[in-house]
């Protein structure tokens, strides 16, 4: 029969524990019984989970317990006392303590109480802090994120030391059960918003979560089809930090290094931690390179497109754009298979194991495309035009937003070439429209172009000093608008 | 008190938008027109508000051009401001450029120029047209619709903007 409650019998409570956990069945949950002063105790663990070296000392200092005092009467609050540990909490209820057991606290039966002893000795397998590979820096500091959610909330908390900096911590998944922390400035951040992460949060009914952010991202805003990232993720404690004091919401997924920002816009997934380490005139120039390449990897390729079907578009000045010989393949069938090309050759980047991946690499892009050439399948303006989108799009600082743009470049592109002008200009108001429409939880995604917001667009496109950056983004709608400097 | 002061805050904001919308939408023309895809010069637009001369073609008519439309489209920013600044949403600002386009891309050619209502409708100049009307309209209606949304139906913030 199961038990709900803490029973004072101790074999009705390992009972529970052989049958429903499956102790000394699984070789790593196993209990240690001992006997303090004429009453047995049970201490339960998960073996890989918990410092071994704490749990010895604590086992101890439990024995020693028959040494020093004479007390019978008074074991419990003895047990209690020497329990010595930061996080103590009595537990009633079995099913909550298993479920601290599996995290790697350890459960302790006293036989004749109603009550277990949960004691946090957790040291969960990991690595260090390392620089994430995908947003390097010249200059800042090299810690990341890891997997470990207890290490990651230290990291910021060493960067926000206001009293105000809440860590929620919320249970997802019915069978993974995984931990993610709602972080947050509670004098700085919008009342409503929180309140509206942490009711999703909970509304999310679903076995498991073990692909950790990205299914929570799903799961939580239910966005279908959508190719744009509706958060923006971060491998960088510096980044998180910055955005907490802007008034954002992060969430935390343990086992997953990257943190969840909400809400986000557009405009927040061109912007880089490499411009705020600069001067401000160097971070604006970067900046406006930035954009203009994010511009290019989306619209070169099909304006290119444009001029090479209807020369008549070209302004004298420009009239040497286009290909000078008749290639066998038509245009729009050379840069589509380029693309796809190109994509083939990234994804085989990432599969290979690194000592093969610069060869490969080099020798895949020049030697191909020089093959590709002779042969007559491309022409040469096409490889350079479609490289240069290439590179915008690894310029764009969110990875996911590079992908999205790559889809919306295609759909441009296709319907260049079907309905040539009409259709170019056509498919760029639907995809404009269709990211104006888009909404993070209730914030516009195209905020501050379209709503218009001239200090908020000044902002973006100047990096400015910081002594003038005086107010918090508006769209977060804080509780205090202004940076106190 | 507080709410009229709001309201003003709103108003100041659609003068902005109005501006940066005209700035935009007069750069657009242009560049269209420079890649051929549009047959109206911007010479032709000022002949509409009676403005000519040869003054015009020269590199200050240009920017002439552009800071006359930006003005101009203050007055249309405050007339969205009027009739519509308190519904929600980004679709009425596609309604409102396509008002805009009925009465400046269509009425005015028929009435002055002779070309016929379908080959204007579905020529190459039209569709840049219909598309920067719809897109100057979103801008315009959408901004100053969410900034009525956030600064005076949003009672939650406590902003002195």
């Amino acid at each position: 029969m199961t038990y709900y409650f803490v029973q004072k019998q101790l074999e009705k409570n390992a009972e529970y524990m052989i049958n429903e956990v499956g102790a000394t069945k699984s070789f790593d949950l196993g209990f240690r019984e001992i006997v303090v002063l004429d009453r047995k105790v049970q201490v339960y663990f998960v073996n890989g989970l918990v410092d071994d070296l704490t749990v010895i000392e604590l086992l101890k200092t439990l024995v020693s317990i028959n040494d020093d005092e004479v007390e019978k009467e008074k074991v419990v609050e003895i047990i209690k006392n020497r329990l010595v540990n930061l996080q103590v909490t009595p537990e009633q209820a079995l099913d909550k303590a298993t479920d601290e057991l599996l995290s790697g606290l350890i459960v302790i039966f006293i036989d004749g109480e109603d009550e277990a002893y949960v004691v946090d000795v957790r040291m969960y397998p990991g690595r260090q802090p390392e620089e994430p590979d995908t947003e390097r820096v010249i200059r800042g500091s090299r810690d990341g994120f890891t997997e470990n959610i207890v290490s990651n909330t230290a990291l910021i908390r060493r960067r926000i030391k206001d009293k105000g900096l809440r860590n929620e911590i919320v249970k997802v998944g019915k069978r993974s059960k995984t931990e993610i922390c709602i972080s947050y400035i509670d004098s700085i951040a919008n009342e409503k918003f929180v309140k509206l992460v942490k009711s999703k949060l909970q509304e999310i009914e679903i076995d498991q979560i073990v692909m950790a952010d990205k299914a929570l991202t799903e799961l939580f805003f239910k966005d279908g089809w959508n190719p744009f990232p509706i958060v923006r993720y971060t491998e960088r404690p510096d980044v998180a930090a910055h955005h907490i004091l802007s008034g954002y919401v992060i969430l935390i997924v343990d086992t997953s290094p990257n943190v969840i920002m909400l809400p986000t816009t557009y405009f927040d997934h061109l912007e880089h931690a490499e411009e705020f380490r600069q001067t401000p005139a160097a971070g604006t120039f970067i900046r406006w390179i930035r954009i203009s390449a994010v511009l290019a990897s989306i619209l070169l390729v099909p304006v290119w497109y444009l001029f090479v079907k209807e020369p008549s578009l070209l302004p004298e000045s420009l009239s040497y754009i286009g290909p000078k010989e008749k290639g066998n393949v038509p245009i729009g069938l050379q840069l589509i298979l380029a693309d796809v090309g190109v994509e083939f050759l990234r994804m085989a980047a990432i599969h290979t194991p690194t000592p093969l991946a610069t060869a490969l690499g080099l020798i895949a892009a020049v030697l191909i495309g020089d093959i590709a050439i002779q042969v007559g399948l491309f022409s040469p303006e096409v490889i350079l035009y479609v490289a240069i989108s290439t590179v915008g799009f690894y310029v764009t600082p969110s990875y996911e937003l590079s992908v999205a743009n790559k889809i919306m470049k295609m759909f441009i592109l296709i319907m260049t070439i079907f309905f040539g002008v009409n259709g170019f200009l056509i498919s760029c108001t639907l995809s404009v429209l269709f990211l104006v429409q888009l909404k993070t939880l209730e914030i516009p995604y195209m905020w501050p172009l379209i709503p218009f917001n001239l200090p908020a667009m000044f902002r973006f496109l100047f990096r400015i000093p910081i002594n003038l950056d005086k107010r918090r983004p508006r769209i977060v709608r804080p509780k205090d608008m202004y940076r106190q400097s | 008190m507080k709410k009229r002061n709001e309201n003003l805050i709103v108003f100041i904001n659609s003068v902005t938008t109005g501006f940066f919308g005209g700035f935009l939408l007069s750069l657009f023309h242009l560049v269209i027109h420079f890649f051929n895809i549009s047959k109206i010069n911007h010479e032709m637009i000022l002949n509409y508000f009676f403005i000519s001369g040869k003054w015009i073609g020269k590199w200050y008519g240009y920017i002439f051009f552009v800071l006359f439309i930006s003005f101009l489209s203050i007055v249309f920013a405050l007339i969205y401001y009027v009739l519509f600044r308190k519904i929600n949403g980004w679709f009425i600002g596609v309604v409102y450029g396509l008002m805009l386009w009925t009465i400046f891309g269509l009425f005015i050619p028929l009435l002055f120029y002779d070309i016929s209502f379908t080959e204007l409708v579905t020529s190459r100049t039209n569709v840049a047209t219909i598309c920067s009307f719809i897109l100057y309209g979103v801008f315009i209606g959408y901004s100053i619709s969410y900034d009525y949304e956030i600064t005076v139906q949003d009672k939650n913030v406590e902003t002195t903007d």
